[in-house]
């Protein structure tokens, strides 16, 4: 059914209002005008902070979302039998790939190390995340339906290969609401690439725009319309004022109307808005410690870029945004998608990430958020063993690895295999359903009963599919 | 058991799972104790711990149970899943084995080996199963689809006509809707809101019929005018404004994804899809019945008769079918078929919602499961898409580009080049024999030319001899081997007797080509470059400036390449695989072929080794000035075949008699001037080695041996000289007269094919084929078999015919929900079993009743509604005294209307509104969208090089580019639809982003300051005046006292913010202000 059992509150809207002076300001977010396109049943606030199924182990979720596809031969899952066919034909039957120029068996570039009390081994792509292997759950058996990026994003987005779904960080918000009121509940931190498939990656689809992530650029007004056009705030306000006046004047008109009244109530949230977001941006009360951990003062650019969207990230979650994802800044050669110069192309994209999300990492622990926050590090898919062509690698949704940390997660893990050339799941498969329904499982939601009504069916971020992987839960 | 019985049982369940009839079923006998344990231990407890979660306990996923043994032996949906004795052919082992693809159980990871091993080793022994309870495994087939068994919804039963209500107060109906709405409302003891004012009437009636603001003068007039009919004057008024159909039609667009790109990676442009947009702006303005509408967006590519537009005489109907296009499309999936899957179902999704108001694609994996839909249903449906293809069609109508003088000024020309080239080739074949006799031709080594290898008078007989045999085995030889590749590969097509292609524009009519069409030069000394032959698919037989496409039938590719045989320039040949269009690379480039080589025949190879299986059609495409002519296609495993000798040279070299090289030259020129002879006679055709002879013919042309014969000093006489240049000139004075003809997105016929039922959705498993039929539930079991082609065009008769009451009743209720602000039924795309029952199911009856009486006449079915008492209801009104608050009690959501709702405008409207208060509205309408204006967060791949104009050059909001990577951000703040499918109800939200809009966005601050200049122009008026102009366009009525006076006010303290030197600016914020009180939202 409906998100309606998330509703604790007895009270219609209008009586809700009734309880504020002039019907204003307190309840800030307005209503949801019924909203029963498919058959379902009206609801109120859409961003009120709803009671979760059951208890939840996390409040906040960091998706680290990196664009491309990860190799995960050459990130957290070591193969050595790579090493050993190193330039002979792979033995096993390839399927069709993104560009079927299918080369011989290629090793890693990089060496991998034994890190932490787990002693899971990662690559040293990444030798500043690897010191928080034992707080990681590295899943090495995930799989997407999908070999192309916008399908492959889509889906991992929205459990659906195709244009139109919600996203994930929709759905959360849609189930839990928002526990901020000056702020948007779904932030995306565009560091400089849009993934293929575009803005849809993070749309509401069939949800109330309530619900669409918004997209934070860099700098200091990351919203569009947020920046006001005046000179002076003076101005804005004296015609706020008057807005204020004629609206009312209108309302004793028409009689009080619910959609009317909601709409008055939203400009007083955007209002806000204009200072709010700013303020979370301005990081000069960051103290330069701070700032260094997350490499901010690294000389490589992209570092820098990524370094900022993590320290605001953390700042968000402070400020109970529900669900924040970063996307990749651009290093020149292409996202992680390396279909030729693997060594390079991954060497930069995992250059621009791994000390700031180092540094995330540490802050989140320090300041105990991290046991409340769920941080996911995914790609769309992995990588092929054999190269393409001489030096890259194709697509490989058959089995790549992501890793999981924070509120509920069960550090140090190392959960399902691939096969002995890293190409195929043999063991603990985890689609990007059960991905999603653990998830929703740490923010104490069960993924069957998170639904909405929407042409005919009650829709799922995770369709009829998903089971949580218990494994990697504490 | 022996291993005999076994089989017979499981060939037996197969045929069960074949004919649906239930037989007897041995059970297994007892197996022997050391089975019993082998079983218990190894057996039974892995397949509790792994598999009866989904087939097991109840469990059935796949319609499959493993939990009894005649369980297996009946299997699943991919039939028996279990053969006693054989493990290789059992599906069970298959799937524990892990080495399919598709086929891997336990879903998440595979079996121990040692589990593995027990279960071949069970299978092996017969499977032994030690419990008596086989027949239990629910072999009663209940589980199949049983549409009698299956629940109706009321949308599907006939319309029922109850008559009009009996009602209390005899006064307030105006129109015969208003009993059904006052009988409820009395039946709950309501009252009806009184009438709203004329102004707030004229502006609801306004935004609701053309989605703009109504101006001062139409206000006055309606204001000014007492006479009972004066509302029905402002309804007609509306209804007949050409912008009725720019609102209307983008309701319309909701419901069909309307978008200009493809989505996904690099959001493609559809090209030409703003035609679709123009069309339904015109159908709607010229009320074209909804039932031809229908057939229109289904088949109106068939029509025998299509509409056509009343001044320019183009095709209307074929535009219709553009909607099915409309869709989002991936750039090179690496899974074609499943990519078709998932634009099917897409397509059929927006068909069922549309039209019939049901969830039909919900039946993709598996019978619906509310609504009497099967995944018969689906898959018959999918048929007719998999039989029809995408076309830029070509719309013009006919006279238009059959340009019959051009036909006849070509004839003639061909005719005068023949005529000069036959006469100078007759002179060099004689001169090339002289020269031949006299020895003066050096030996060239020429397969067709022998003649000349052999020309040498310095041979002796014997040489000559040894000579003349040695050749004619080489030839046979050759002959052979091309005998024998020929055998391995199959022909498709040589354009001789096919009827097979779908021809479309005026290029490759005739069809295929004519006799010995000349390929022609522009030089008068040699004006035949070369001739086709029959036999060839030629586009530049008229004119090179003519345009058309090919396609063939459908066939399924069995071989690894295909070989085209062509010649051409500025053209294409594209192979379409399961109906992929988007041809780029990295996967599917190869599938186009450029053709731009030239007139000479050439091969060209395309590798399709990867899609063997696959469903496919040829595309030869003349697109632009050139032309494409295809001799012949084959399909092979090898390169290009190799030549065949030409027979009228075997034949004349294998003649014992022929001793010396003079006799060679003799016998050639006869047989040259003969071939000339019947090429200009015209007698050609009829010839038995016609082939042979044009190819000889060629050679002629092509020669430069023969030119050189005539050693530069060959002129056409000054008479053929002057003809040839006048006919010349002609033509090309006729080509440059050919218009540049117009082209849209449409659907075209192609072969017709049926779809086999894809088991749970997934293409690779696949069930029994279905043929080709609409909705069992609604047109029955006994439906005609579709004849040549897709058969859509008798889908969609069948449609309109069967389905009336549907159709009707999900249009009315569209109408009506855009009225009254909700439908009669509140989900309008789900009239199923899921969907919300009417609140007045008698009046929505009524009112398809009436819409098909009237003809399915949209216009008609607004004046019924509009006229109405209801419609012209107040909004938010206190209600009757005597029970004040009561309605809002009993009838919170206003089901019962005892009240117009208020509503926000859309947020094409509110764009359109702002232009028009502002006075920056263009009025102008169709043709190519205006790019979107692109802000910085507008980003990611295919973002258009340059932005629009801020204010969209003041077009109205349905001419805004649609991009669906690339929305503006203005539409869907203000809830635009991501347009992915039907959506017949926007959801309207009401989130910072609107009032962020509003308040800060640069077109809205843009549009203010523009108002405040319009207003000042206007020299002779007081402020006063001014604010009551402003108040009276932005929300039709003048200010209150108390408003006059904040206004002036406001704009007091502004200007002393600014200073007086700067009024402008005081007015464009109170102009600002204006935009954003809320009132200027609702309606």
């Amino acid at each position: 059914m409906h998100c309606n059992q998330f509703l604790e509150s007895p009270l219609t809207r209008r009586q809700m209002l009734m309880q504020c002076a002039n019907g204003f300001g307190a309840v800030a977010l307005a209503a949801l005008l019924s909203d029963p396109a498919y058959g379902g049943v009206p609801s109120t606030d859409p961003l009120a902070p709803r009671l979760p199924h059951f208890r939840p182990k996390a409040n906040n979720v960091i998706f680290l979302f990196m664009d491309g596809g990860p190799s995960q031969l050459d990130t957290f899952d070591p193969k050595p039998r790579l090493a050993k066919e190193h330039g002979q034909p792979i033995k096993m039957k390839v399927p069709p790939t993104q560009f079927n120029n299918v080369g011989t068996v290629m090793q890693s570039p990089w060496k991998f190390r034994h890190y932490g009390q787990s002693g899971i081994p990662v690559s040293d792509l990444f030798p500043n995340v690897a010191r928080f292997v034992d707080d990681l759950a590295v899943v090495r058996s995930m799989v997407s339906n999908f070999s192309v990026h916008t399908n492959a994003n889509y889906f991992i987005h929205s459990g659906n290969g195709q244009q139109g779904r919600p996203s994930m960080g929709s759905w959360v918000t849609y189930g839990l609401g928002s526990q901020c009121r000056n702020l948007p509940g779904f932030v995306v931190l565009d560091s400089g690439l849009i993934p293929p498939g575009g803005l849809d990656c993070f749309n509401n689809g069939f949800l109330p725009a309530s619900y669409q992530g918004s997209l934070f650029q860099r700098g200091d007004n990351p919203l569009a319309d947020l920046k006001r056009n005046e000179t002076d705030s003076r101005l804005q306000q004296s015609k706020m004022s008057l807005m204020r006046k004629l609206d009312r004047e209108s309302l004793r008109r028409t009689g009080d109307d619910d959609k009317i009244e909601s709409a008055i109530a939203n400009y007083e949230l955007a209002f806000r808005m204009q200072t709010a977001v700013p303020e979370v941006v301005n990081f000069k009360g960051e103290s330069a410690a701070t700032k260094a951990m997350y490499g901010f003062d690294e000389k490589y650019s992209p570092t820098q870029i990524f370094a900022r969207q993590c320290l605001l990230a953390r700042r968000l979650v402070e400020r109970g945004v529900r669900f924040i994802e970063i996307l990749c800044p651009k290093v020149g050669g292409d996202r992680w998608d390396q279909h030729s110069n693997l060594r390079d192309g991954h060497e930069n994209n995992a250059r621009a990430v791994d000390k700031p999300i180092a540094g995330l990492l540490r802050d989140l622990k320090g300041r105990g958020l991290l046991d409340e926050t769920l941080v996911i590090w995914a790609g769309e898919f992995g990588r092929t063993p054999m190269a393409q062509g001489s030096d890259g690698r194709d697509h490989n949704p058959f089995g790549f690895t992501i890793w999981l940390t924070g509120g509920g997660v069960k550090g140090g893990t190392i959960h399902g295999a691939t096969d002995e050339y890293g190409y195929f799941v043999v063991d603990k498969k985890v689609e990007v359903y059960d991905l999603h329904a653990t998830m929703l499982h740490l923010l104490g939601i069960d993924h069957k009963r998170l639904t909405y009504r929407f042409g005919g069916r009650d829709m799922r971020l995770t369709d009829v599919h998903g089971e949580v992987i218990k494994e990697i839960l504490v | 058991m022996s291993k005999r019985i076994a089989i017979k049982i499981a060939g037996a369940c197969v045929a069960w799972f074949l004919w649906g009839q239930e037989i007897p079923l041995v059970a297994a006998a007892d197996p022997d104790p050391d089975n019993v344990e082998f079983f218990e231990k190894r057996i039974r407890p892995v397949l509790v711990e792994n598999c009866y979660k989904c087939h097991g306990n109840g469990n059935k996923k796949g319609k499959l149970q493993l939990d009894s043994r005649a369980g297996m032996l009946k299997g699943g949906e991919t039939g028996p899943v279990l053969v006693p004795g054989q493990p290789d052919n059992s599906l069970l082992i298959k799937a524990v084995r892990y080495t399919d693809d598709q086929l891997r159980m336990p879903p998440k990871s595979k079996l121990p080996d040692a589990n593995v091993a027990d279960f071949i080793t069970w299978v092996k022994s017969g499977a032994p199963w030690p419990e008596n309870t086989a027949a239990k495994a629910g072999l009663s087939g209940k589980d199949r689809f049983d549409l009698k068994a299956r629940k109706k919804p009321w949308s599907l039963e006939p319309l029922k006509n109850q008559g009009i209500p009996v009602v209390k107060n005899k006064d307030w109906s105006r129109s015969s809707i208003d009993p059904f709405i006052l009988a409820r409302l009395e039946a709950a003891g309501l009252f009806a809101a009184p009438p709203a004012d004329k102004r707030a009437l004229i502006r609801r009636t306004t935004y609701n019929l053309i989605g703009l603001p109504p101006t001062r003068a139409e206000i006055d007039d309606f204001l000014g005018d007492e006479s009972p009919d004066a509302f029905a004057r402002v309804v007609d008024r509306l209804l007949a404004s050409p912008h009725y159909g720019e609102r209307w039609g983008r309701h319309w667009l909701d419901l069909v994804r309307y978008a200009e790109t493809t989505g996904h990676e690099y959001d493609f442009e559809l090209p030409e899809a703003y035609v679709y947009r123009d069309y339904v702006i015109r159908a709607l303005n010229a009320d074209v019945p909804y039932d031809q509408l229908v057939i229109e967006h289904m088949a109106g590519d068939l029509l025998w008769e299509p509409r056509r537009h009343p001044k320019d005489g183009y095709n209307e109907s074929v535009l219709g079918t553009g909607f099915w296009f409309l869709g989002e499309s991936a750039h090179s999936p690496v899974d074609i078929r499943a990519d078709e899957s998932d634009r099917i179902d897409n397509q059929i999704d927006v068909l069922g919602k549309t039209f019939l108001g049901l969830t039909v694609a919900c039946a993709r994996c598996h019978d619906h499961k509310f609504d009497p839909i099967s995944s018969k249903d689906y898959y018959a449906l999918t048929g007719y898409l998999e039989s029809s293809r995408l076309q830029r069609a070509f719309i013009d109508p006919p006279e238009r580009t059959a340009n019959f003088r051009l036909k006849h000024l070509n004839d003639q020309l061909q005719a005068q080049a023949v005529e000069m080239t036959a006469a100078s080739l007759k002179r060099q074949v004689e001169k090339l024999s002289k020269s031949i006799s006299t020895g003066s031709v050096s030996a060239q080594d020429d397969l067709r030319t022998p003649w000349l290898a052999l020309a040498s008078s310095s041979l002796t007989p014997s040489q000559f001899e040894a000579r003349r045999r040695n050749i004619l085995e080489q030839y046979r030889a050759l002959a052979a081997k091309a005998h024998e590749r020929e055998k391995r590969d199959i022909r498709f097509e040589d354009f001789r007797t096919s009827q097979d292609w779908f021809v479309t524009g005026m290029a490759f009519d005739p069809f295929p080509t004519r006799a010995t069409h000349a390929v022609l030069s522009s030089e008068p000394d040699h004006p035949v470059k070369n001739v086709m032959s029959p036999g060839v698919a030629h586009s530049g037989q008229v004119s090179n400036q003519l345009q058309g496409t090919l396609r063939s039938k459908t066939f399924v590719i069995q071989k690894k390449k295909v070989l085209y045989r062509v010649a051409g320039r500025g053209a294409q040949i594209n192979l379409i695989i399961d109906g992929y269009q988007r041809i780029r690379d990295p996967i599917y480039g190869g599938l186009t072929i450029p053709i731009d080589h030239g007139s000479q025949f050439e091969w060209r190879v395309q590798d399709v080794s990867m899609w063997l299986g696959h469903r496919a059609y040829i595309e030869i495409i003349d697109d632009g000035p050139g032309y494409v002519a295809v001799e012949k296609i084959l399909f092979s495993d090898d390169g290009p075949p190799p030549a065949v000798p030409n027979q009228l040279i075997v034949r004349v070299l294998d003649d014992p008699q022929l001793k010396s090289p003079q006799g060679l030259a003799r016998k050639y020129e006869e047989l040259f001037l003969e071939i000339v002879e019947q090429w200009r006679s015209g007698a050609f055709h009829s010839t038995a080695d016609r082939d042979d002879r044009l190819d000889l013919l060629n050679w002629m042309l092509g020669s430069d041996l023969l030119v050189k014969m005539d050693n530069g000093s060959a002129q056409p006489s000054q008479q053929n000289w002057e003809k040839w240049a006048t006919l010349l000139d002609q033509v090309r004075k006729a080509e440059k007269d050919l218009p540049a003809p117009r082209r849209a997105m449409a659907m075209a016929d192609g072969t017709g094919w049926n779809e086999p039922v894809h088991i749970r959705g997934n293409h690779k498993i696949l069930g029994e084929t279905v043929p080709r039929r609409f909705l069992e539930v609604i047109a029955g079991d006994g439906q005609p078999q579709p004849g040549k082609g897709s058969g859509r065009l008798e889908l969609a008769q069948l449609m309109v015919d069967s389905a009336k009451p549907i159709l009707a009743r999900v249009m009315v209720n569209r109408i009506w929900q855009h009225h009254f602000g909700e439908g009669l039924v509140r989900s309008p795309d789900n009239f199923g079993l899921k969907g919300e029952p009417p609140t007045h199911p008698e009046l929505l009856d009524f009112l398809a009743a009436e819409f098909i009486r009237n003809g399915w006449s949209i216009k008609r079915m607004h004046r019924l509604m509009l006229l109405s008492s209801t419609y012209q209801m107040a909004s938010a009104n206190p209600s009757h005294p005597s029970s004040r608050g009561k309605e809002e009690a009993i009838d919170p959501q206003n089901k019962l209307l005892h009240r117009m709702p208020i509503r926000r405008l859309e947020a094409e409207c509110i764009r359109d509104a702002i232009l028009a208060v502002s006075g920056r509205l263009d009025r102008k309408m169709y043709g190519p969208s205006v790019l979107p204006y692109l802000t910085p967060h507008m980003d990611g791949r295919g973002r258009p090089e340059i932005s629009g104009p801020l204010d969209g050059a003041g077009r109205r909001s349905i001419y805004i580019n649609i991009r669906r990577n690339f929305l503006t951000p203005m539409f869907l703040a203000f809830d635009f639809p991501i347009p992915f499918t039907t959506m017949g109800r926007r959801s309207v939200s009401n989130v910072p982003a609107q009032a962020l809009t509003l308040m800060n966005n640069p077109l809205v601050v843009e549009l203010s300051n523009h108002w405040a200049r319009q207003i000042l122009a206007e020299s002779d008026m007081t402020s006063n005046q001014r604010i009551k102009k402003m108040f009276e366009a932005a929300f039709a009525r003048p200010p209150s006292d108390t408003e006059l006076a904040e206004a002036l006010h406001f704009l007091e303290e502004q200007s002393r913010e600014y200073g007086p030197a700067d009024n402008v600016r005081a007015w464009s914020d109170l102009c600002h202000v204006l935009l954003n009180v809320k009132e200027f939202l609702f309606y």
